[in-house]
């Protein structure tokens, strides 16, 4: 009887909790457990783990208006990350430095994601129940546009431009000088190996509880509200095209400042073809930390974001030491998009 | 399950198809056919001959030199012309028979020439290639699986 | 209903004729304005649009059946491509050339693309009114299987021979692979010349043939269901189709005719890159498709064909444009990727735009 009761309890245990994202956990636990046999310093595992953490965690964030808003994943935030290259690109054109620099960055990507959020919005405002898929191609579509302007736009500061026909931006730029590592190393710790960048961590965690303070507004329940029952919302008097855009634009702009923190962190700015994959790891990290395709938390976002790369940062270095054999690349690939199958496949979301 | 007649049918067009392949490999096989007028064991090397294979262009061959032919599938034919040592010209025309599974084979001339009659397998032998070295250039060890790599390939 | 959504079509205004066909005009328009800037004779495109029809009009056409049971685009092609391009690999390995390696490459590849489609159709039978999206995540998915087997399996568990296929370290496979084996070997078995451009007369044929099938196909039983099915998913399993078998069946046989269709595009090619050429297939022989006026709901042989000539057109100009407008050719690569990913882009808002307002349509018939 006892035992049934256990065997029921843990069952409904591992159901909440979600059967890939235990799997995935066991796998970073056994991967921190057989580090120093391959030879992999734990401290250092940690700290590179807790860096990739802030360099991605606000990007992260970026998923969770929309899917609040029953606007579902985020796939479209290549459109965000423009918008916060243009902001990027802008502040060093400018010669700006040092903190300040990262500030107008921000500043400046603000206009763009509120426009291009805009627009974007409204498209999806017009495609409801297909939002995914458009999301994924206007990305895609923006990304291969912006390419072209990234190309013709009048840019002339040296450092950024191609130096032998004047114009056109280079592929990778630095942002040293700039705002590289403002956040990372403000108030770091640092102990031999062990480093943890407090200022990107602070920096998301102000965000986040600004994330969590909205969504307890009005404005942010009433967005909930047309998330999960949009007749009910539109009954009660809330628009939900408004509360969608609204959703929208905040997804967009977390987006630009996401990606405005991970080259704070990375060092450079990658245009072109450099946005381009980076929604599906956003999206499959939320996924783990046990988000759905029309429920996401914070809680989510920091959980999610820690396991992915945890496994992104332990893989490589542990397999290399164990086997002399890097298929961490194949497990990344395998994980993320398997993460984003298992969401999309889980029946309770399929009535949606 | 019932067995019915559409089952059976099935599995004879999965033999079908299996036989096909099979088939496909007998005759689209590539193999290397080495020409050799090397001194073979006691038997000197032509001065000069020329070889045909499967009625194409002829190969000449000098004494101690050695020339490939390439061939698909299995059964060929080679004509081997040569002139004796009164000057009068011999042409020994055969059929060979390239066992399955081998790359590279060689044809022993002078033994051919000597022993026209002989059996294939007293001058057609297995060959083993000496490791070809192809130098990797570092293009090639590099493997690349970025995603957006294929978007700026041409369709 | 049929007959119902017919007369509707009689009625279409001219706006919305020129709506739905908004994606082949401005096509037509580009190719208009940028054949004479790129300055290419006439016989040099039309030898370059011959070659492009042979090589890719399998792969489009293998999107037909899935489109035709109400599935979408089929992203999902490129699981065939991959089960094509291992194929491939391993008839190289072997040392097998022409038109025989050709046949025993589509018969390995045929279970295994089965196999990956049979998977697929699983998945998206468990993700019915988002197919399109879980294809294409299953595309990704399955990309990372691919590379395991071919970087890791390869010359270590699956026996690779050949020094010329593996890397230096032993296992995995190089980046290329060179294809001269079977190189044209389909285009070139019937040599046709016609106005200075060779014909690859083989592939029309085959291509032909499987336009044949296609259409005799729409009219057995199992093509009248999936168009049921098409239609309307609870009025088909009320009518006694097994829906979910019926949906599997076109993912499978969508995923084995891209594999076959694989085949015929690298042996025009002639170099396999071991790890891309498989990426993009599916997006760009989509785009073909839509560009020749088919929507996500909707799509027929000619479609496939106007599709290919058209897109194509615009592959060939767009970097010469590119450097004789800009000086850039970089920038004609960028803007057909743009306009690849612009098209697709479009044709779903359309087709999402009205669906929604069918339904509305619908709803108000109803309420009347």
């Amino acid at each position: 009887m006892d035992a049934t009761v256990l065997k029921e309890k843990s069952l409904h245990a591992v159901k909440s909790f979600g059967l890939p994202r235990l799997i995935i956990t066991l796998f970073l636990l056994l991967l921190f457990i057989i580090a120093p046999f391959a030879n992999v310093n734990i401290a250092s595992g940690i700290s590179d783990m807790l860096t990739r953490f802030g360099m991605n965690a606000v990007l992260v964030l970026a998923m969770v208006p929309m899917v609040h808003s029953g606007c579902g994943l985020n796939f479209g935030l290549p459109l965000g990350i423009i918008s916060g290259l243009l902001g990027a690109t802008l502040t060093l054109e400018f010669g700006y430095t040092g903190f300040s620099s990262l500030m107008m960055a921000i500043l400046f990507a603000t206009p763009f994601a509120i426009i291009l959020g805009a627009g974007y919005g409204a498209l999806l405002n017009r495609v409801k129940g297909g939002e995914m898929m458009i999301a994924t191609y206007v990305g895609f579509s923006s990304v291969a546009f912006m390419c072209i302007m990234w190309l013709l736009l009048p840019y002339d500061n040296p450092s950024m431009v191609w130096g032998y026909a004047g114009t056109g931006l280079r592929t990778t730029i630095s942002v040293e000088g700039a705002y590289l590592g403002v956040l990372d190393n403000f108030l770091r710790i640092q102990i031999g190996h062990f480093a943890v960048p407090t200022g990107t961590i602070l920096f998301f965690a102000f965000l986040a509880l600004l994330m969590w303070l909205f969504l307890r507004t009005k404005t942010g329940t009433a967005m909930t509200a047309v998330g999960s029952n949009p007749i009910f919302a539109t009954a009660s008097g809330v628009s939900v095209d408004r509360m969608r855009t609204l959703s929208v634009i905040l997804s967009t702009w977390l987006g630009a400042v996401g990606i405005i923190i991970y080259e704070q962190s990375f060092g450079f700015i990658q245009l072109y073809m450099g946005p381009f994959n980076m929604a599906m790891p956003a999206v499959s990290a939320i996924l783990l930390g046990g988000a759905s395709v029309n429920k996401a938390s914070i809680a989510n976002v920091v959980i999610g974001t820690l396991l992915f790369q945890g496994i992104l940062t332990m893989t490589p270095s542990v397999m290399n030491g164990l086997i002399q054999m890097d298929v961490s690349e194949v497990i990344r690939i395998i994980v993320s998009n398997g993460m984003i199958l298992y969401a999309l496949t889980r029946k309770q979301e399929a009535t949606r | 399950m019932k067995i019915g007649r559409s089952f059976y049918i099935r599995i004879a067009a999965i033999i079908l198809v299996i036989l096909l392949g099979v088939w496909m490999f007998f005759i689209g096989k590539q193999h290397t056919i080495l020409l050799d007028n090397n001194r073979y064991e006691e038997i000197r090397a032509l001065d000069e001959v020329a070889v045909s294979v499967d009625g194409g262009e002829d190969i000449d061959l000098y004494s101690r030199m050695r020339d490939q032919a390439i061939v698909t599938g299995q059964g060929h034919t080679i004509s081997v012309t040569y002139t004796d040592s009164s000057w009068e010209e011999h042409t020994i025309v055969r059929d060979i028979d390239i066992p399955l599974g081998e790359n590279m084979m060689i044809i022993y001339l002078p033994y051919l020439v000597e022993n026209p009659d002989s059996p294939q397998e007293e001058w057609l032998q297995h060959f083993e290639s000496q490791a070809v070295t192809v130098s990797p250039s570092s293009s090639d060890s590099a493997v690349v699986t970025d995603d957006s790599a294929g978007l700026m390939m041409d369709f | 209903m049929t007959r119902k959504l017919e007369m509707n079509n009689l009625k279409i205004s001219p706006k919305e004729l020129l709506i739905n066909n908004l994606v082949p005009i401005m096509f037509i328009c580009i190719c208009v304005v940028g054949i004479p800037i790129s300055g290419y004779s006439g016989s040099y495109l039309l030898n370059e649009i011959l070659s492009r029809l042979g090589r890719n009009s399998f792969l489009v056409l293998s999107l037909l059946i899935p489109v035709m049971a109400g599935m979408g685009m089929n992203f999902g092609m490129t699981l065939g491509a991959m089960a094509g391009q291992i194929g491939l690999i391993l008839v190289t390995d072997w040392n097998i050339v022409g038109i025989p390696a050709m046949v025993l490459a589509a018969i390995i590849s045929t279970p295994i693309s089965i196999l990956l489609g049979w998977l697929c159709g699983t998945i998206l039978n468990r993700a019915k009114g988002r197919e399109m999206v879980t294809s294409y995540i299953i595309g990704f998915f399955m990309n990372g299987v691919y590379q395991l087997v071919v970087l890791y399996f390869m010359g270590s568990i699956i026996p690779i021979a050949s020094s010329a296929l593996v890397l230096p370290r032993g296992y995995g496979i190089r980046n290329t692979v060179n294809l001269e084996g079977i190189r044209k070997s389909l285009d070139n078995l019937i040599p046709f010349n016609i106005f200075g451009a060779s014909v690859p007369v083989a592939t029309f044929i085959l291509v032909a043939v499987f336009c044949v099938v296609i259409l005799w196909f729409r009219r057995t039983k199992l093509g009248q269901d999936m168009r049921a099915v098409g239609q309307d998913m609870e009025v088909a399993r009320q009518a006694g189709i097994k829906v979910e078998r019926t949906r599997l069946l076109s993912i499978i046989l969508s995923t084995v005719f891209a594999g076959f269709g694989m085949i015929i595009y690298l042996q025009n090619i002639g170099t396999l890159n071991t790890y891309n050429s498989h990426s993009q297939i599916g997006m760009f022989s989509i785009a073909a498709l839509l560009v020749g006026g088919a929507s996500v709901d909707k799509a027929n042989i000619r479609n496939v064909f106007i599709g290919i000539i058209l897109f194509h057109l615009m592959f060939t100009i767009a970097p010469t444009v590119g450097r004789n407008l800009i000086g850039e050719a970089q920038l004609g690569e960028y803007f057909r990727v743009f306009v690849s990913y612009g098209v697709i882009t479009f044709s779903l808002v359309l087709y999402e735009i009205r669906k929604k307002r069918e339904a509305k349509k619908a709803l108000e018939e109803a309420e009347a």
